[in-house]
């Protein structure tokens, strides 16, 4: 409400001021001048309008309160604190992320500095998976968006990026590639080259933020997304899943949690592991683009680690078995006998003893995210769990 | 049957076996366990009777569906609060998930705080040995003026007992593993209804 009532607040100071030199031009020049002022600033309006969509969303939240709490904790901890996070229900199929979404408009007029308060980040979320609560994990790389922006992660991987010698002359030939396909000049072939570099560095990145910050919960929602599709398939916003699946091993490799995913879902691990060992060839600039995701993988890990510093979650085999215990018991896991669980360990228990059920093999996957009787225990318990963390 | 004092309830709630464990999920606070009683909170769900416009309830017409019309769900998140007015009904739940081992039962009653500003919180108030879920409370202002209900204040206790032995009988009725408040399943009884009308008729019929 504070960030409508400033909004509110911007606007009619500008229309004020507007109207009044309107109402005091001394031609007929200048007032066909204002007249046209006049259209813009209603296109203007209409525009804020279309931007300000997301606002009836705030009195129907579309998740249910353990989420809730969930998402908002992630995006306190890694955006910033006086984050205000609105979750929206599209009918569009993907997750997307928007930032202060009218502060662009209100530029074009004014001074955006006089919307004061939290800064404001939306999640626009596939309606059909409101209720899929073991596939929510994956606002987490929307979110991660808005941390790179805030904290300028890509800006920073591109520039150790492009201090490496190798990658200059392979973003030069991948740039000549792209000349002699689409016929267009150099510096056009460039930056095309380079906008892909920077897409995908990004999407990296978010992958890598939402691997580190919860564990392989994040790989398996994302698998899940991905398998009805060609996970081979690249965009050029987007590198491929198969090379995507590959990076987010190699950071929970890193991290830990190789046993933890062997043991609950050992055929599913084997099976990924394999798939991304066997991949395709790409062809000029996605080559390099997936070149440079290998050979950049190291140095991105070390800036992710840094930067999410003790927001890193790490394996901790006694809690994921209390947590399965108490699941196959049908209690929804909120507290260990020894004290507090973090809601990101109860939302990886959930998955993992969805995944066992279910087999732990590939086919596991989509019945674990459709299994009814996980989303109810998973969604009490995020919520129990975080009050209990927020109590003590 | 003996009632659970602090310390019994403690082990309970305590017991390393599962099976055994008188589960409170979650304990937020030791503070809880009193002298004899647990005190338990107040959830964030409820179900609040609209006023409809259509036949009333009969357990005997099996209308699962009209029963969930009835009601409208409501979440209440943490620090918000519900206002329940002087006459007014809703179900709410306690915010812990309860399970009773087959050696234990309990009964539900409300705190007397809130007792003398006119709240009823539950009139089933029987918990049966190997129940598990959120417990369904039944909120009724009988008070002169409208109560604000916080989730996650304690708003009730429960009094534990211990059978005299592990007869193995546990609950396994309609309401099993509810995470919030359940709506009534009396339709689920039609058949008890349908029998009675058999037995009116023999009734009216015997010679």
């Amino acid at each position: 409400m504070r960030h409508l009532t400033a909004l509110y607040d911007a606007v009619e100071s500008h229309v004020r001021s507007r109207r009044a030199e309107f109402l005091t031009l001394p031609d007929e020049a200048s007032r066909i001048g204002g007249v046209i002022e006049m259209r813009s600033l209603v296109r203007w309006a209409q525009e804020l309008q279309s931007s300000l969509t997301w606002v009836d969303a705030i009195s129907d939240p579309p998740l249910d309160l353990g989420t809730k709490y969930f998402i908002e904790l992630a995006a306190r901890r890694l955006i910033t604190p006086d984050v205000d996070l609105v979750l929206v229900p599209a009918a569009d199929s993907s997750y997307a992320t928007y930032s202060d979404p009218y502060r662009k408009i209100v530029s074009e007029w004014g001074n955006p500095a006089t919307i004061e308060g939290d800064r404001v980040t939306i999640v626009f979320l596939p309606r059909r998976e409101q209720r899929s609560a073991l596939l929510h994990p994956l606002i987490l790389h929307e979110l991660s968006h808005a941390v790179c922006s805030d904290h300028g992660l890509t800006r920073r991987a591109l520039e150790k990026a492009m201090k490496r010698k190798r990658l200059r002359k392979r973003f030069g030939q991948a740039a000549e590639a792209v000349k002699a396909r689409d016929n267009v000049v150099d510096q056009e072939a460039a930056l095309t080259v380079a906008a892909g570099l920077r897409s995908w560095t990004e999407e990296a990145i978010c992958d890598a933020i939402a691997s580190f910050y919860l564990g392989p919960t994040y790989l398996y929602s994302f698998v899940v997304e991905v398998l009805g599709g060609n996970i081979d398939r690249s965009g050029s916003t987007h590198p491929p899943p198969r090379k995507r699946i590959a990076l987010m091993l190699d950071h929970l490799d890193s991290l830990g949690w190789a046993p933890i995913m062997s043991r609950y879902a050992g055929p599913l691990d084997e099976w990924l592991r394999h798939s991304v060992a066997n991949g395709p060839a790409y062809s000029e600039e996605r080559d390099f683009l997936v070149w440079m995701l290998e050979t950049t993988a190291s140095d991105l890990r070390s800036l992710v680690g840094r930067q999410l510093d003790s927001h890193s979650l790490t394996p901790d085999d006694a809690v994921l078995e209390e947590i399965d215990e108490l699941l196959a018991a049908g209690i929804p896991p909120a507290q260990s006998h020894i004290g507090t669980i973090d809601p990101r360990s109860v939302s990886l228990g959930c998955w993992l003893h969805a995944l066992q059920n279910a087999g732990g093999d590939i086919t596991s996957l989509p019945l674990a995210a459709d299994a009814s009787g996980i989303e109810g225990l998973l969604s009490k318990g995020l919520e129990m769990a975080a009050l209990v963390n927020a109590w003590d | 049957m003996s009632l659970l004092h602090h310390e019994a309830l403690t082990e309970a709630i305590k017991d390393p076996n599962l099976d055994r464990r008188l589960v409170v999920m979650p304990l937020i606070d030791e503070a809880q366990i009193g002298p004899a009683t647990l005190d338990v909170r107040l959830g964030t769900e409820f179900r609040v009777l609209r006023r409809i416009d259509d036949a009333g309830l009969d357990p005997g017409a099996g209308d699962e569906a009209h029963v969930e019309r009835m009601q409208e769900h409501v979440t209440v998140p943490i620090g918000e609060s519900l206002w329940l007015h002087p006459g007014q009904f809703l179900l709410g739940s306690t915010l812990e998930y309860l399970r009773f081992p087959s050696h234990l039962g309990g009964y539900v009653v409300g705190r007397s705080s809130w007792g003398r500003v006119g709240l009823l919180v539950a009139t089933a108030i029987m918990v049966q040995p190997g129940f598990g879920g959120n417990l369904t409370l039944e909120l009724v202002n009988h008070g002169e003026g409208p109560i604000a209900l916080y989730p996650g204040c304690r708003i009730a206790q429960l009094a534990v007992h211990a059978l005299p032995g592990d007869t193995g009988h546990v609950y396994g009725g309609k309401y099993v593993g509810p995470i919030g408040p359940e709506v009534s399943r009396l339709t689920k009884e039609r058949a008890e209804i349908e029998k009675l009308a058999d037995v009116a008729d023999k009734l009216k019929s015997a010679t």
